[in-house]
């Protein structure tokens, strides 16, 4: 679900299809029938944006079909566990949660608590938008427990009530989905569930860019928890990342709310304003987090060397303090405000990819200088010259005042480093040329220009200077170019004693006094010694090997492979069964043993239990069989009491612009939902007569990223020449629209022109007794290039996830016409 | 053009029209995205930028301008934090922040 692994993620579909040779049952749910639709065994159409819907009714299936994995689920969940009496569902509370603060649109998290207890949140980016702290009773006793299942505040209660209504009829009415084929599908996961078989959900961004994204993700992760599916072979859910390690920009952040490895950004408005005081209210009593202080002061030390001592809190005031939401899309609207004078774009093209082009342009146009290094001029370089804007006589050339710089980069074969994406596997890669001309990395760049900023602000006295002035920055230089060596920073990133500067081995060794230094945890192990990257390791399993490829490169963290697997053995410690086995406890040698890197304390047997007398904190709070170790109370949260923006369960909200009313409900869409409703980013109404369409974005396996590195080249171009629109052949009669006619799109953010491609992949569904039509679009198209058309995200708006602030690009309304806009011709005649 | 709606009315200093829509903002505590907000950074950004000019300029006065700039960046730090908040508008950060900026009126004027 949310992807279309065939054409976006071939390679890794590879697997699937070797799986399913072996007899495994593929299943595609998707609002388009696509390759991956073509190779799986079932197809399974929805609406865009309705799968909170489609899981909601497996999640009722399994509960009351009573096909849930009770070993499993009563052992290593919190389904038992007891929630607050002040807790409200949105079923009996107008489709909130309770705590829910109309006039702000956010929650308080209070009555969703373990009863009598104050949960921390296990991920940095929840922390970042909630303050946390005052925890309570985790180290006095476990989350009181109803093992009868009869507590009506039991988990298990509270989700039987809350998806009650998520019925096949009603997964039909919202979805479009036919209850057979939902059935179909329920059945199959089922099938594929418990001891000796497990499931696996795959997704992409067609989960993520939506105004529930999270909750889509977590609505999965109920459903494997009380499958079992979680921690064991063959199971879990696997985030398709990025081509361009996307998942090493998240975990060595490019964002602006997490430090390195999911350590939470230090807030002005939070109790951050010493080291202490940080980590008093961000280091959780409990789980692993508990280690917290070693990492934060490991990295600090990494980053400010000498300078970084006890006595002056390892430099921890040189952080920046968030003081509010500085992700990509409200500093779009800053930008446009004129707050910023000046950005970098490196990997990546906004004018293209970021929803709402034309405020994205208005805001490049306010700036007084932008560089951009890319390997060929992209849409956003050249905004000031093609744009849109200046296209429609809006602006002149000779009214922007940005300067912009366009550095030439070098492509991947023309450096060397890694790459992390799906897997968590950290993937080196050795140049192959040296690029030419004044091509340089990315890398390059940066050291480059942090050198010449430290060359600035050397002789700098006040305070704000300290930062730039103490941060290490002595990477190794090679060559005539003096390209700095990406495997010192590769060696800075695993960490290191500072004494004598040898390399960690294992995250267990960072401490907190000063005495390692380490830019990033959960990489630790990377690279253990000088002169051996692990990540460079290329010794994939034989035929009749585990599968888990430890010998193929570095998966953070410890070279696991399975997260939490710790859970593919019993509270025993025994396999779940000799056909699933993954990571079992040795009685004999008194240790976790397996196919993988166990994710527990080694020597830590399934029969421990906490002292509680002695209150414990850290490991010791969580028994022998508590796998999910990184959350306070080592279960896996089925409900989450904390942390989670919109809501402590997945329930089903409208898509924020939708052409049908929400069955469940009378809250239209996600309260918490992140909307920025301005001129030139006004939203559509629900049903507005005006957009009756539901439009959906997608990729081309022919053009990759932004489109750019595969529009350049003719014999990729050439593969897809032209910008389009997939249409249904019912909406293209509706509409007299022929194949290759031009059409235009409409949204109230902005129109495009564009020709259809009039195909069944694309078919009207029957949502509550009305034909809804589904419309989709490659995004990957601009005015450069030899493969050229408008641009999708001229259509969307700005609007964020509540947890994320991710955009919503996959379900949005529109209006599509026959004909072409007057820009282009006059007319408006379409053929 | 967009969010050109909010800008400072013209016959007003920056500042002082960033301290009104501070008082506006205090006064109707909007809840997410208040357009008070868009005029107060609008307004401080063009004092920011009035007091980037004159120290580039150079004039005699730098130190108490680079000074003055400092406190403007912290103020539009704060300002974007309300417009754009993580969880909930920070209401005693901002009532500082109005308090900081009347003092430096009063201190520059």
């Amino acid at each position: 679900m949310g992807s279309n692994m065939a054409e976006n993620h071939p390679v890794a579909f590879r697997f699937l299809v070797e799986a399913q040779r072996r007899g495994a049952t593929l299943v595609h749910v998707d609002p388009r029938f696509t390759r991956t639709s073509a190779l799986c065994d079932i197809y399974a159409p929805i609406r865009a944006g309705t799968d909170i819907a489609f899981l909601g009714g497996l999640i009722r299936h399994v509960l009351e079909g009573d096909h849930w994995f009770r070993e499993f689920a009563m052992a290593y969940t919190n389904i038992a566990d007891i929630i607050e009496d002040g807790y409200g569902d949105p079923e009996q509370n107008g489709g909130v949660f309770s705590g829910f603060d109309a006039a702000q649109g956010s929650y308080d998290h209070s009555s969703w608590q373990y009863k009598g207890k104050r949960v921390p949140s296990s991920i940095a980016e929840h922390r970042s938008q909630t303050q946390e702290g005052g925890y309570r009773g985790m180290t006095d006793s476990p989350p009181a427990q109803d093992r009868t299942l009869r507590h009506p505040n039991s988990v298990y209660q509270i989700l039987r009530r809350h998806y009650a209504r998520y019925t096949p009829e009603m997964v039909e009415r919202i979805t479009g989905c036919p209850q057979e084929v939902f059935l179909r599908v329920a059945e199959a996961i089922v099938r594929a569930s418990g001891r000796e078989r497990t499931a696996t959900f795959c997704y992409a961004v067609g989960w993520t860019h939506h105004a529930s994204g999270v909750q889509i993700i977590r609505a999965c992760a109920i459903l494997q928890g009380l499958l079992g599916n979680v921690g064991r072979p063959g199971g879990g859910i696997q985030a398709l990342r990025g081509h361009t390690s996307i998942q090493g920009s998240t975990d060595i952040p490019t964002l602006y709310n997490m430090l390195p490895t999911y350590l939470p950004q230090p807030n002005a408005f939070h109790p951050h304003a010493t080291l202490a005081d940080y980590l008093d209210a961000e280091t959780p009593p409990t789980g692993w987090w508990h280690n917290l202080p070693k990492y934060m002061v490991s990295l600090l030390k990494a980053w400010y060397g000498p300078a970084a001592r006890a006595d002056n809190q390892w430099c921890y005031e040189h952080l920046p303090k968030l003081t509010g939401d500085l992700s990509q899309l409200p500093m779009t609207l800053a930008m446009v405000s004129g707050v910023m004078r000046g950005q970098f774009i490196l990997g990546q093209n906004p004018v293209v990819g970021a929803v709402n082009s034309d405020l994205v342009e208005r805001g490049l146009s306010k700036l007084d200088w932008l560089v951009v290094r890319d390997f060929a001029i992209t849409e956003t370089a050249n905004f000031w010259q093609k744009g849109r804007l200046v296209q429609r006589g809006e602006l002149s050339p000779g009214q922007i005042g940005t300067e912009v710089f366009l550095l030439p980069t070098a492509l991947a074969g023309e450096k060397d480093g890694t790459v992390t994406n799906t897997s968590r596997l950290v993937q080196w890669h050795d140049v192959v040329c040296e690029a030419p001309g004044d091509s340089r990395s990315d890398l390059w760049f940066i050291y480059h220009l942090g050198k010449r900023l430290k060359q600035l602000y050397a002789g700098g006295t006040a305070a704000r200077d300290a930062p730039i002035r103490d941060l290490t920055w002595t990477y190794p230089e090679r060559g005539a170019r003096h390209e700095p060596d990406p495997a010192a920073v590769l060696r800075e990133i695993n960490g290191y004693t500072v004494a004598d500067r040898r390399q960690l081995q294992s995250y267990q060794q960072i401490r907190d006094d000063g005495s390692t230094a380490c830019g990033g945890w959960m990489y630790t192990g990377v690279y253990p010694h000088d002169g051996h990257n692990v990540a460079r390791a290329r010794m994939p399993d034989g035929p009749d090997g585990p599968g888990s490829h430890l010998g193929w490169a570095f998966a953070w963290p410890s070279n696991r492979r399975t997260l939490y697997n710790r859970a593919s053995a019993d509270p025993a410690g025994n396999p779940w069964s000799e056909r699933k086995r993954m990571v079992w406890w040795d009685a004999g040698k008194r240790e976790w043993t397996g196919t993988d890197v166990p994710d527990f304390v080694r020597t830590k047997p399934p029969d421990y239990r906490p002292d509680w007398s002695t209150h414990p904190t850290g490991m010791d709070a969580l028994g022998g069989d508590s796998p999910f170790i990184m959350e306070a109370d080592g279960k896996c949260m089925l409900f989450v009491p904390t942390g989670l923006k919109d809501g402590p369960l997945p329930t089903y909200y409208e898509p924020v612009e939708s052409p049908v009313r929400n069955a469940l409900y009378r809250q239209q869409h996600n309260p918490a939902a992140k909307l920025w409703p301005r001129p030139g980013n006004e939203l559509h109404p629900a049903c507005d007569p005006r957009f009756p369409y539901v439009f959906s974005t997608f990729r081309l396996t022919e053009l990759h990223c932004g489109g750019i590195p595969t529009r350049i080249m003719p014999h990729t171009a050439e593969l897809q020449p032209e910008a389009f629109v997939e249409i249904s052949p019912e909406l293209a009669r509706d509409l007299g629209i022929r194949h290759l006619d031009w059409t235009v799109l409409s949204t109230l953010r902005g129109e495009i022109e564009v020709r259809a491609m009039v195909t069944e992949r694309t078919r009207p569904l029957t949502i509550d007794g009305r034909t809804i039509h589904q419309i989709g679009m490659p995004w990957v198209f601009g005015w450069e290039g030899y493969a050229r058309g408008d641009i999708a995200n001229v259509l969307l708006a700005i609007t964020g996830d509540a947890n994320t602030s991710i955009h919503t690009t996959k379900a949005i309304t529109c209006a599509l016409r026959p004909g072409r806009l007057a820009r282009a011709g006059g007319s408006g005649h379409g053929r | 053009m967009a969010g050109d709606e909010h800008a400072a009315p013209e016959h007003a200093a920056p500042e002082h029209a960033a301290l009104a829509a501070l008082d506006a903002a205090l006064r109707t505590r909007p809840a997410k995205d208040g357009h008070e907000f868009a005029q107060a950074t609008q307004c401080l950004v063009a004092f920011r930028n009035r007091l980037t000019d004159r120290q580039r300029e150079g004039k005699r006065e730098g130190a108490d301008v680079s000074t003055a700039l400092d406190q403007v960046n912290a103020l539009i730090s704060v300002v974007l934090g309300a417009h754009f908040p993580l969880g909930t508008v920070p209401w005693p950060a901002v009532e500082r922040a109005r308090a900081a900026l009347a003092k430096l009126i009063a201190d520059t004027a």
